[in-house]
């Protein structure tokens, strides 16, 4: 092969790695930094070093606010992706399987709640609250996280249940399987892997949120309304950064343990890395 | 988000009875539909009604619509849309740029690499984003780290300012804090193709471009609509980002919306300010969903 | 996406229907509420008490002596991070016995009936405290806050890059360090302030509307100088510390901030002049704890408490704390340190320093 026509063939794999790596570098490197800097003992983020230390990570562990308020975020984010699961998958299974009456405009309004701002929904919520007389609480906060999140969980798995051919249910059915077993046995597996990367999207909008969290509160906090209310103060800047570091690690932790979780069962079942892949992206195909 | 409605044929075998025609979307449907009613079309309903009034909640009250025509008429407001419309653009085309080629090699060329590569992609979303801001700025900082690096081996003698605090900065912040969400709907459309469709078109001669513009790109439409409603229409409201590293310029809507509603206590302002942004996004989406509908029939 | 057409129309519908806000909710009180007598003063708060405040009024170190006093009370918090967010979630329903009310947020609380006057028999020290004839604590003769503690705003330079000093609005802005000057910007308030005072107007918080175009204009003509309008403190710090700026309008509070962190700065109290938020505690009209209220309001007002709140460099407002406070606050805390400065208040016409601010930002 003449050297041109090898060049020829190289370039694009040579592309494809350089593009990768210099996405992950952009998107990694601000990250990388971070927990390198929650290792700085200096209380501002930035150059110079000033020598290594792991004093932000006891002063956070310490601190009883930040960790009440990481405790608050897991129970919120906990509760709002099992019901959120819930609800999404009911909306997705009644939107992509059962024909009714205004359908385009229930699915529309799953659609809208999820271009409108934070801002705007928090505020809307905490004068609906009060005019209900509620009172402001982890539950508003679960409640609100409730309504923005659910719509997500249904475009991923309504997206999952499509690209899936319905006449198998027809053929279960047919073949006397009862609405439950035909359930359990051909839809659940089909949809899992958009059920778990549901799962993953609905625990981080949720942990993140702090503006609906912020105005639907009461006097508990969630991780990023403390942060928020903390970082007035430069000197918390640091045990902030520990601390965030901390959670983005359990992250990814968590998300890879999941995902190792759904490659052992797709592979005991005969599926392929393929099937696996789905668990990001949610088979939005 | 287009919540894809599919002509989708009914389950059961057998025609079902009437009574379960009506009851079975009934049962799916009663609980996320009133959890929907209840806790987001009547808060924005009463957030929609104060658009239209003067006063506040406990004050005097009346119905108005000069809360529109203030921010309609007002060439201050078309000044800041214009910017924010250009700003969100570039960070969306920027992320198009990168993200289709990205989401191709993720399809198609990284093989074993492909999974854990889109894992990281979901993880770069789950970092708290005001000490992701933080981050940006020492990297590109007057004393930064890339400042530093161009000094250090001779090609600049005079830190660059501009790379920070301007309209740049706030584009390439708002363009990486979106490129998962922009990134994975792609992917997963380019998923759905036979990537056998790329060799046949080579076969006939089609050029590269040729069969990015005429295969692909038709076929990945849906999946580009999807990350311009997740990605593009959110780009509009975003105001972290233009006040951490916007400097003195890069002023945008969502800048608006929060100094409405929270240093004014303006909230009539704000809801009517909001529900313009609402119809511009839906316009906008049923601009994009015809388009990308198009384009697919024009295969 | 035809439902979205749909949507919209039924969005309007539901609007149509002036649906919960006619039902209204009750809006509490202005009645003052009657403090406790001196028995029941004496002793410990029970029951749940509300306090919303600025994160650094309620540290522990701050609240525990509190705590400690009263043992059965249940303290509930909440924190904002600006007043604007405080009074937005206010506005929206949020409810509380006890509010952080600085002088330049009271009006829009006002406006809303949210604080009920204070019976000030039931302040034990309220005759010492500084600041207690301000114009703003008083709406219609009646007091509505205690004020608690006070802070100057002036400028801040690097004194490595600065070794000769800075020492009017003037020299700041001056070609000088242009590319290298912040510009405090959280509120509309803080930069036209600063743009006013340096072009000398009298009362930088009620500019006539001619003064506030000449403010916003120097703003404008000064937009390639400023690199940054920082957000908040740690953004400010952050700013000197990277080197980005070398000169900024700032609060003392925050030099001392950088000072604690080692940073080589220095406050000083512009040539032009200076003005100072003061901030206190008030009771809102929801209250339903008063008793526990009073107890607190008490608490912060004591010398004990006070002292405590010197050591995060603010000005004080109880004489009585003076002899506990440790000599490195000694200075900082007296409020003879801030005579002759302007109270930090909010315009009148707020919405025209918005709009202004609006305009400096779109250039």
């Amino acid at each position: 092969m003449p050297l041109s026509r090898r060049i020829q063939r190289a370039l694009p794999n040579a592309l494809s790695i350089g593009l990768t790596g210099l996405v992950m570098v952009i998107l990694f490197g601000p990250v990388m930094l971070l927990a390198l800097f929650s290792f700085n003992d200096s209380t501002v983020i930035s150059l110079p070093w000033e020598g290594f230390t792991t004093k932000w990570y006891s002063e956070a562990l310490n601190d009883d606010g930040a960790m009440t308020a990481i405790g608050n975020s897991v129970m919120v984010a906990s509760i709002v992706t099992v019901v959120s699961l819930i609800l999404g998958t009911l909306a997705s299974w009644g939107l992509t399987r059962i024909p009714f009456r205004g359908r385009p405009l229930v699915a529309g309004v799953h659609g809208a709640v999820l271009v409108v701002p934070w801002l705007i929904i928090g505020v809307a919520g905490l004068i609906f609250f009060s005019q209900i007389q509620m009172m402001l609480s982890l539950q508003t906060i679960i409640l609100m996280h409730i309504v923005v999140t659910f719509p997500l969980v249904v475009a991923v798995v309504s997206a999952g249940l499509i690209r899936f051919n319905p006449s198998l249910e027809e053929a279960a059915i047919d073949m006397g399987a009862s609405q439950l077993q035909m359930m359990r046995y051909i839809v659940l597996p089909q949809i899992a892997p958009s059920l778990a990367a549901a799962a993953i999207f609905a625990f981080a909008w949720s942990f993140n949120n702090f503006e609906i969290s912020f105005f639907t509160g009461g006097f508990e906090q969630t991780f990023p309304v403390w942060v928020y209310g903390v970082l007035r103060h430069s000197s918390n800047l640091p045990v902030v950064n520990a601390a965030s570091t901390v959670i983005a690690l359990a992250q990814v932790l968590l998300v890879f343990a999941l995902w190792y979780g759904m490659k052992l069962m797709t592979r005991r079942r005969g599926g392929t890395d393929r099937d696996a892949a789905d668990l990001v992206t949610g088979a939005v195909r | 988000m287009g919540v894809p409605v599919a002509h989708v044929p009914t389950v059961t075998g057998e025609r079902p009875g009437r009574l379960s025609r009506m009851l079975r979307p009934l049962a799916f449907m009663s609980l996320p539909t009133s959890v929907l009613v209840l806790l987001f079309l009547v808060p924005m309903g009463i957030l929609v009604y104060f658009s239209f009034q003067y006063g506040d909640l406990t004050g005097q009250s009346g119905f108005t619509l000069t809360n529109f025509s203030d921010i309609l008429s007002d060439p201050l407001y078309r000044e800041i849309a214009w910017t924010t419309f250009q700003i969100a653009t570039i960070a969306m085309i920027a992320q198009l740029i990168v993200g289709i080629p990205l989401a191709y090699v993720l399809a198609y060329k990284a093989g074993r690499f492909e999974l854990p590569l889109l894992l990281a992609l979901v993880l770069a979303d789950e970092l708290n984003p005001m000490v992701r801001i933080y981050a940006w700025r020492m990297l590109l900082g007057r004393e930064g780290l890339i400042n530093e690096a161009l000094m250090s081996i001779g090609l600049i003698n005079v830190p660059i300012d501009a790379l920070l605090f301007n309209k740049f900065s706030v584009i390439v912040v708002l363009s990486t804090s979106y490129l998962t969400y922009t990134v994975i709907p792609i992917y997963a459309s380019m998923k759905a193709v036979d990537a056998g469709l790329f060799e046949a078109a080579r076969d006939m001669g089609a050029g590269w471009f040729t069969t990015f513009r005429r295969v692909l790109l038709p076929l990945i439409a849906p999946g580009i609509f999807i990350a311009l409603l997740l990605v593009y229409v959110p780009l509009f409201t975003d105001f972290a980002a233009p006040t951490l590293v916007g400097g003195t310029t890069g002023y945008m809507l969502g800048n608006v919306v929060s100094d409405l509603v929270l240093e004014n206590g303006n909230l009539n302002a704000g809801a009517a300010m909001s529900f313009l942004m609402l119809l511009a996004a839906g316009l906008f989406s049923l601009v994009a969903y015809q388009l990308s509908r198009v384009r697919q029939g024009a295969r | 996406m035809k439902h979205l057409k749909k949507l919209t129309i039924l969005i309007a519908l539901l609007a149509a229907i002036p649906v919960l806000a006619a039902c209204g909710s009750d809006s509490g009180t202005t009645e003052e509420a009657t403090a406790p007598t001196q028995a029941e003063a004496d002793k410990p708060a029970t029951g749940t008490l509300r306090l919303f405040a600025y994160d650094d009024t309620v540290t522990d170190e701050q609240l525990n002596p509190f705590r400690k006093a009263n043992p059965d009370v249940d303290l509930k918090i909440a924190t904002f991070n600006s007043n604007e967010e405080a009074a937005a979630k206010l506005a929206g329903g949020f409810e509380a016995d006890v509010v952080e009310v600085c002088l330049d947020e009271a009006e829009p609380l006002l406006q809303r009936e949210q604080l009920r006057p204070i019976d000030t028999s039931g302040i034990t020290d309220w005759n010492d405290l500084e600041f207690r004839d301000q114009p703003q604590v008083r709406q219609n003769g009646e007091v509505i806050m205690i004020p608690l503690s006070a802070g100057p705003y002036g400028i801040i330079y690097n004194t490595e890059e600065i070794p000769e000093g800075v020492e009017s609005y003037e020299q700041m802005f001056s070609d000088e360090f242009a590319g290298k000057i912040a510009v405090e910007g959280s509120s509309s308030v803080a930069p036209l302030g600063v743009a006013a005072l340096t072009l000398g107007f009298e009362d930088p918080f009620n500019m006539d509307s001619e003064q506030l175009e000449e403010a916003k204009q120097f703003l404008i003509d000064h937009q390639d100088d400023i690199r940054s309008y920082p957000d908040s403190d740690s953004d400010m710090v952050n700013l000197f510390k990277t080197g980005e700026v070398v000169v900024a309008n700032g609060g003392r509070g925050t030099a001392q901030d950088m000072q604690a962190e080692g940073l080589p700065v220095e406050w000083v109290a512009p040539t032009e002049g200076t003005w100072s938020w003061i901030c206190g505690l008030g009771i809102t009209s929801k209250a339903q704890n008063t008793d526990a209220a009073y107890k607190l309001l008490n608490f912060y007002a004591s010398p004990e408490a006070q002292a405590i709140s010197a050591t995060n460099g603010f000005v004080i407002t109880n004489p009585k704390a003076e002899p506990l406070v440790p000599k490195k606050y000694k200075q900082t805390s007296n409020p003879a340190s801030i005579e002759g400065s302007i109270p930090l208040t909010q315009p009148d016409d707020m919405a025209a320093y918005t709009k202004a601010w609006q305009e400096v930002r779109t250039g």
